[in-house]
């Protein structure tokens, strides 16, 4: 009886969490030109999936999304070398320099965003990518954010130094010792920075709204913003545009979400 | 000091993350607190401007009531996140059927992007059409305006913070899978119900946890109250939606007063720093409190 409870009180918890993924859906696939609901529709009144066609129509979503994604299939793999082999060399120094490190990257990861808006976009107007996409890859030289370094870091101490000086003693230099046994040691790290790092290109919002000026330009989730102030009440419209933008989030994480709920991950990492 | 041969040739391999924390994150930092000190609107050069910025903040009606909701938001929804996602987390931690869906559900909400997050809470608090107005009008409930009602729109931010808590709960839920069953057989054997066991087990573990998640959580919140305001009110209505975010960015990028951003900026900071140093030492008296 009370397993059973349990389970109810479970079913609830998932129904309340995935009701905003719900409503998205319902509004997306109603049909276009009816007058708006006057009582709860459960279900669409009438279906359809003509609302994602006007979408680019209306805005130039292929360029956004071919935007969108050009960042996350460039900055993604490039966050992947450079986490891995900052976080791997990080692991193999001295302990006090190790420390150094990993007091830094915290503090990194702690400061407020909103305190490097405005030199960033400095620096990114002085080194003339002011509108070029390529600006939005520049997080990928510190591992696109502090936490994929140290994800790295803590999954490398567990490397015994015999395993890598053993690779090394035969004529390999470190970046053969990264690749032959660190990589191999570390895959599920390597999946989840994967498909965090696609989630945090992917749904930032701010540095493409700050940094991108021309249209051609535009990011995904910068597109579906703007959609609210071409056509404020057109909700089928904006929710089948809201539903393309947070579907690839969906997927990366459903492909993810079971190693990664389970602990197994992230285990070991409480020593930070 | 003198290095190691080995570590020498490893910071070699450090540099690329020597160099983007430097341009990204140090210097940055400084640069924002460089810049509060000055008057600069990105076209001409930077002009010395002393402690005028800070001067003139408690006279700008509109940053006081920013910097009010700001602390008013974090106040309310920082505490009731760190409360719901802990819960959550004791509640599933072990294995049990069923747990591996609600745990996904749990997180869905957090991976999905700003602006769409954003225009379906637009869509599901719509007082006209809406389905959760049209929900409490069937159940006879006299349901508020949301974010057209000035009293009403900040507890629309507070609501939606409540389903982006993926993170907090991963984490506190990883965290209590490592505290050992020893210590819960130890506090059953002296007689402990399940409220106790969690306040002199669990939760003096959990603490610095709770205090981690709930300072990066402040930090991150600027950001994300930013987000959502900038899309769904712009600071309406009547500046009850103005956080602290949309004060700096319209500071900055609308009236081009970079300094006066970067003073409100570092005030926000310092008056955090001072919510966590108060924080950490109510929490050092509880913990002395605890133990005895």
């Amino acid at each position: 009886m009370k397993s059973s409870l349990s389970v109810l009180l479970r079913v609830c918890v998932v129904a309340v969490f995935l009701s905003p993924l719900y409503w998205i859906v319902v509004a997306a696939l109603r049909k276009p030109g009816l007058p708006p609901p006057r009582t709860v529709e459960w279900l669409p009144a009438e279906w359809s999936v003509e609302n994602f066609a006007r979408v680019f129509t209306l805005v130039p979503m292929e360029t956004y999304l071919r935007n969108s994604l050009l960042v996350g299939a460039v900055a993604v793999p490039l966050t992947l070398v450079f986490a891995s082999i900052s976080g791997y060399a990080i692991a193999r120094l001295s302990p006090h320099l190790r420390a150094f490190f990993v007091v830094a990257l915290i503090l990194a990861q702690m400061l407020p965003l909103i305190s490097l808006w405005l030199p960033r976009f400095f620096l990114v107007r002085y080194l003339g990518l002011l509108d070029q996409l390529a600006a939005l890859g520049l997080p990928v030289l510190a591992g696109t954010l502090p936490l994929y370094v140290l994800l790295y870091y803590r999954s490398c101490l567990s490397i015994p130094a015999e395993v890598y000086e053993a690779a090394e003693l035969d004529g390999g230099s470190f970046l053969r010792s990264w690749l032959r046994v660190a990589l191999p040691l570390v895959k599920p790290t390597t999946m989840a920075v994967t498909a965090f790092s696609f989630l945090f290109y992917w749904g930032d919002y701010i540095w493409p709204l700050l940094l991108m000026k021309s249209q051609s330009n535009y990011t995904a989730t910068v597109g579906v913003a703007q959609l609210l102030q071409l056509d404020k009440s057109n909700w089928p419209l904006m929710m089948s545009a809201s539903l393309m933008l947070a579907l690839p989030s969906i997927l990366v994480f459903m492909m993810v979400q079971r190693t990664f709920l389970k602990g197994n991950l992230l285990s070991g990492t409480a020593g930070w | 000091m003198k290095l190691a041969r080995r570590d020498r040739d490893l910071l070699a391999y450090l540099a690329p993350l020597c160099i983007g924390l430097f341009l990204l994150y140090i210097g940055p930092a400084f640069a924002s607190l460089a810049l509060a000190f000055t008057h600069y609107d990105a076209l001409s050069a930077p002009r010395w401007a002393g402690l005028e910025n800070f001067q003139a903040l408690p006279t700008d009606a509109v940053f006081l009531k920013a910097i009010g909701n700001t602390f008013w938001f974090l106040g309310i929804a920082l505490p009731l996140k760190l409360i719901l996602a802990c819960a959550l987390a004791m509640w599933l931690h072990r294995p049990r059927p069923f747990t591996g869906p609600t745990r996904a559900a749990i997180f869905l909400p957090s991976v999905i992007p700003d602006p769409a997050f954003a225009l379906v809470v637009l869509w599901i608090f719509n007082p006209l059409y809406g389905p959760l107005n049209l929900i409490l009008q069937q159940l006879g409930i006299q349901a508020p305006m949301w974010l057209a009602d000035p009293v009403a729109a900040p507890w629309v931010f507070v609501i939606l913070s409540l389903f982006q808590i993926g993170e907090l709960f991963v984490v506190l839920m990883v965290a209590r899978m490592e505290i050992s069953g020893e210590l819960y057989e130890n506090a059953q054997l002296s007689g402990a119900g399940m409220w106790r066991q969690f306040v002199h087990v669990t939760l003096p573990i959990l603490a610095p946890w709770l205090f981690m998640l709930g300072a990066r959580d402040m930090m991150m919140s600027f950001q994300s109250t930013f987000s959502f305001a900038q899309i769904m009110t712009q600071g309406d209505p009547y500046y009850a939606t103005m956080f602290i975010g949309l004060m700096i960015y319209e500071e900055a990028f609308d009236r081009f007063r970079f300094g006066l951003g970067s003073a409100m900026m570092v005030v926000t900071f310092l008056m955090c720093v001072l919510v966590l140093g108060a924080v950490r030492l109510g929490m050092k008296r509880w913990r002395y409190q605890v133990e005895i």
